[in-house]
C-alpha cells in the first residue's frame, strides 16, 4: 500500500495541450500507417479510408487523455515514446 | 481516481464547453432540422409545370437522347429522378459548376432541367431550386457560418475537437457519481443540482451518439488534410494517382448514348442484384466517354446507407453489367460496410423514418446539452444574497462574466432559432417578390441572429430570454400559418402542398411553436418569481 | 413500416421503462420497482426487442436502430419524470 503523500500534479496547460495536439496527431498518423501495413490484403481504396478514419479517435483520445500526465514534460516524453514505438514498428514492417 | 484529476478535468470540461458550446448549439439545432432536409426543400418549392411528377420510364430514353444531342455538356453528369416530389424535376437534371468553386460549396452552380412536352419534344430550361434547406444544412456543417469553405470547415474542425475533449472530460468528471446519479433529475430549490442533473442525463445516456458526432465531424473537417498527409507518409503517393481522373485514353471516339440500355433495364439489373434495394434516381456519368457509368441511387430499408441521400450500385449503361457495389447498402464488403457505418451513424441513414425522428430528437437534446451546460456555468457563478438577509437589502449585483455569458447564450442560441424559423417562412412570402431569394435567406437569418445578440446584451439575459422565446414562437408558428393562409387565399401567390412530407413540416413547426410558448412562460415565471439574486431575475426590488 | 420493427421498438421501450423504474432515481412512481426483478425483466425485454429487430434488419442497421432508440428513451424518461413531479407537487 502506498502511504506516501502523492506528489502534486502540475497543470502545465499549454505544454500538455500542445503535446496532445501535435504528438497526438503524429501518433494517429503512425497508427493509421500501422493499420495500413497490417491490413495489406485489403484493397487500397477501402484500406486508406479505414486508416483515415482511425486518425480522429487516436488523435482526440490522446488530446483528451493528456491531462492525466503528472506534468508537461512527462506528457511529451510518453507521447514522444509512443510515437517512436509506432513509427519504429512501421519502419521495421516496411523493411522486413 | 485522485480528486486532483477530477478537478483538472473539470477545468478542461468547463473551458472546452464554454468555447465550443454555443457553436455546437447552432450545429445541433440546424442539424436536427437538416434530418428533414428533403421535406423542407419540398415545402419551400413553388408548384411548377416541370416539377412534381416522374417521367414515365418508357419515355426516358427519348428524353435522354434529345437532351444529350442538344446539350452535350450534360453528358458529364446528369440525373433521372424516378420519384415524384415537389422539388424534383419530371425528367433530367444537371448542374454546371463555376470553375474554381469549392467542391463542398454548390451555391454558385447553375441548374438545368429537361422535360418532355406533350408532343415528345425535350424542353430544357434553367431551374432555380430553393436553397433554403441547403442553407440550413450549411449552418449545420460549419457551425453557423454562411458558406461551406475550407477555412470555415477548419473552424468547425476545431469546434469538433473541443467537443470531443469536452465529452471525455465530462465523463471523467462524472465518473465518481455515475452509478449513484444515473437517471436522476432532481427538480427543486437547488437550481445548480437541477441544471447539473438535466445536463448530465443527456450527456451520459446519449454519449455514444455524441462520440460518433464529434469524431465524424473531426473527419468531415479535416479528411482532405488527413488523406494528403497519409498519402505522403503511408501510401507513397499511390493514393493520389489511384483516384485521379487523369490517365483516361486521350483519343477515344465519343460513344453514342443512343446505344445505352434503357433505364428500365438498368433498374432491373440493380433489382436482380439486390431485391431489397429501392431505387430513387439514376445518375449518368461521362456517358459519351470510355468510362461511362450509371449510378442507381436508392435505399435499402434493411441496411445502412453510406451517404445522406442513400447508396448506389454502379452499372455500365452500354452492357448492363454491374461495375461496383462498394456503395450499395447491404451488399458491401465488411471493410466498406464499416466505413459506411461512420457516415450512416452521423446522418441517421438506417431504419428509415423512425430513425430520422430519433435523430431529430437526439439532435435537439444535444442542443439542449450545450445550452444547459452554459446555464450551469452561469448558475455556478451566481452571487447569492446573504443568508441572514431580513429583506431590507437589495439583491447583490451579479458578476459581469456571468451576466455576459447569460446574454451571449440567450442571444446566440435563441438568435439562431429565431433566424432559422424566419428564413423558412421567407421561402413562401418572398418567392417571386425579390430577385435573389437565396441571398435573402442568408440576410434574414443573420439580421435576426445579430439583432437577437445585440438585444440580449442591450437589455440583459433575463428580459431577452423571454422576448426571444416569444419571437421564436411567433416565427415558428408563422410557418404553418403561412401554409394555411396560402391555402385560404390563393391570391397571395403562395402555395400549400398536400403531400404528407410537406404537411409534416407544418405540423412539426406547430409543435415547435407550442414548445417555445411553454418555454417562454416558464422563463417569465422564473424572471418574475425566481430568486432575485440571479442574472435571470427581472425583479429588482428588495428581496 | 415493417410490423416487426414496431414490435421490436415496443419491446425495447418496455425494457427501457422497466430498467428506468428499477432505478432508485426514477420519478414515475412513489417507490421504484424492486431492483433485481425489474432489471432482469428489462434485460429480457431489451434482448427480445433486439432479436425481433434483427429479424427484419441487417445486423449493423438493426443494432444501430436499437442503440439509438435506447438512448432517446432513457434521455426522455427522466425528463418525463421531472415534468410529472413538477406538475404534482413542488412546482
Amino acid at each position: 500500500m502506498n502511504t506516501a503523500k502523492p506528489k502534486a500534479i502540475a497543470h502545465d496547460w499549454f505544454s500538455k495541450t500542445l503535446a496532445g495536439t501535435l504528438l497526438g496527431f503524429t501518433l494517429s498518423i503512425g497508427c493509421a500507417g500501422l493499420f495500413n501495413a497490417l491490413a495489406g490484403d485489403m484493397p487500397l481504396g477501402v484500406r486508406g479510408q479505414l486508416a483515415m478514419w482511425l486518425t480522429a479517435p487516436v488523435w482526440k483520445g490522446a488530446l483528451s487523455g493528456v491531462y492525466f500526465f503528472r506534468d508537461g514534460k512527462r506528457a511529451w516524453a510518453w507521447l514522444g515514446g509512443a510515437n517512436l514505438l509506432v513509427f519504429g514498428l512501421l519502419a521495421a514492417l516496411r523493411l522486413g | 481516481m485522485r480528486s486532483e484529476f477530477i478537478r483538472i478535468y473539470k477545468s478542461v470540461h468547463t473551458w472546452t464547453g464554454i468555447v465550443a458550446g454555443m457553436a455546437l448549439f447552432i450545429a445541433f439545432y440546424a442539424g436536427a432540422i437538416t434530418l428533414f432536409k428533403e421535406p423542407l426543400a419540398r415545402w419551400a418549392t413553388p408548384p411548377s409545370a416541370t416539377h412534381g411528377t416522374a417521367v414515365p420510364l418508357d419515355q426516358a430514353p427519348n428524353l435522354i437522347a434529345q437532351t444529350l444531342r442538344d446539350h452535350p455538356a450534360a453528358a458529364k453528369d446528369f440525373r433521372l429522378h424516378l420519384k415524384a416530389a415537389e422539388h424534383l424535376p419530371s425528367g433530367l437534371a444537371w448542374q454546371v459548376l463555376e470553375a474554381g468553386a469549392d467542391d463542398h460549396d454548390h451555391s454558385s452552380a447553375r441548374h438545368f432541367v429537361a422535360t418532355l412536352d406533350t408532343g415528345g419534344v425535350a424542353r430544357v430550361e434553367a431551374a432555380h431550386p430553393s436553397r433554403l434547406a441547403e442553407f440550413i444544412d450549411t449552418l449545420h456543417r460549419v457551425v453557423g457560418l454562411p458558406v461551406d469553405t475550407d477555412p470555415n470547415r477548419w473552424i468547425m474542425g476545431i469546434i469538433a475537437a473541443l467537443y470531443a475533449v469536452a465529452l471525455v472530460s465530462g465523463v471523467i468528471v462524472l465518473l465518481p457519481s455515475l452509478v449513484k446519479d444515473l437517471f436522476a433529475l432532481r427538480v427543486g430549490r437547488n437550481l445548480k443540482r437541477m441544471w447539473l442533473d438535466a445536463h448530465n442525463v443527456v450527456g451520459i445516456v446519449s454519449l455514444p451518439f455524441h462520440v460518433v458526432m464529434a469524431l465524424t465531424a473531426v473527419v468531415f473537417a479535416y479528411h482532405d488534410g488527413f488523406y494528403f498527409i497519409q498519402d505522403k507518409l503511408i501510401h507513397d503517393g499511390k493514393w493520389a494517382t489511384a483516384f485521379s481522373s487523369g490517365g483516361a485514353p486521350a483519343k477515344a471516339p465519343p460513344r453514342d448514348p443512343a446505344a445505352m440500355r434503357p433505364p428500365a433495364e438498368l433498374l432491373a439489373s440493380a433489382q436482380d442484384f439486390s431485391p431489397s434495394f429501392q431505387a430513387t434516381s439514376l445518375q449518368y456519368l461521362n456517358v459519351t466517354g470510355p468510362r461511362a457509368a450509371v449510378r442507381v441511387w436508392g435505399h435499402d430499408p434493411t441496411a445502412h446507407s453510406p451517404r445522406f441521400v442513400g447508396g448506389f450500385v454502379a452499372i455500365d449503361p452500354y452492357s448492363g453489367k454491374i461495375m461496383n457495389v462498394d456503395f450499395l447498402p447491404g451488399r458491401q464488403s465488411l471493410p466498406n460496410a464499416i466505413v459506411s457505418s461512420f457516415f450512416a451513424l452521423h446522418f441517421g441513414t438506417f431504419g428509415g423514418t423512425p430513425v430520422q425522428w430519433m435523430y431529430f430528437l437526439l439532435g435537439l437534446a444535444g442542443a439542449w446539452l450545450f445550452y444547459s451546460g452554459n446555464l450551469l456555468w452561469v448558475e455556478t457563478r451566481r452571487i447569492k444574497a446573504a443568508r441572514d438577509d431580513d429583506g431590507s437589502h437589495y439583491p447583490p449585483a451579479q458578476r459581469r462574466d456571468a451576466r455576459w455569458m447569460a446574454a451571449a447564450t440567450v442571444g446566440i442560441c435563441l438568435g439562431a432559432v429565431c433566424g432559422i424559423s424566419l428564413t423558412i417562412v421567407a421561402a413562401k412570402w418572398l418567392h417571386g417578390r425579390v430577385d435573389d431569394l437565396n441571398a435573402w435567406h442568408q440576410v434574414l437569418y443573420y439580421a435576426v441572429f445579430f439583432g437577437a445578440l445585440a438585444w440580449a446584451f442591450g437589455i440583459g439575459a433575463a428580459r431577452a430570454a423571454i422576448h426571444l422565446l416569444r419571437l421564436a414562437a411567433v416565427f415558428t408558428f408563422a410557418i404553418p400559418l403561412t401554409s394555411l393562409l396560402a391555402w385560404l387565399l390563393p391570391s397571395l401567390g403562395m402555395w400549400t402542398h398536400g403531400s404528407a412530407a410537406t404537411l409534416g413540416v407544418d405540423a412539426t413547426a406547430l409543435a415547435g411553436g407550442l414548445g417555445f410558448v411553454w418555454l417562454a412562460r416558464a422563463t417569465t415565471r422564473r424572471a418574475m418569481q425566481g430568486s432575485t439574486d440571479s442574472v435571470w431575475s427581472i425583479r429588482r426590488e428588495k428581496s | 413500416m415493417d410490423r416487426n420493427v414496431i414490435l421490436g421498438l415496443l419491446l425495447a421501450a418496455a425494457g427501457c421503462a422497466s430498467v428506468y423504474l428499477a432505478s432508485p432515481n426514477q420519478r414515475w412512481r412513489v417507490a421504484p420497482w424492486p431492483a433485481w426483478p425489474a432489471r432482469a425483466a428489462g434485460a429480457l425485454l431489451l434482448a427480445a426487442g433486439l432479436i425481433v429487430l434483427l429479424q427484419v434488419l441487417r445486423p449493423a442497421a438493426g443494432s444501430f436502430v436499437f442503440v439509438h432508440w435506447l438512448m432517446l428513451l432513457l434521455v426522455l424518461f427522466p425528463y418525463l419524470g421531472a415534468l410529472r413531479g413538477a406538475r404534482q407537487g413542488t412546482g
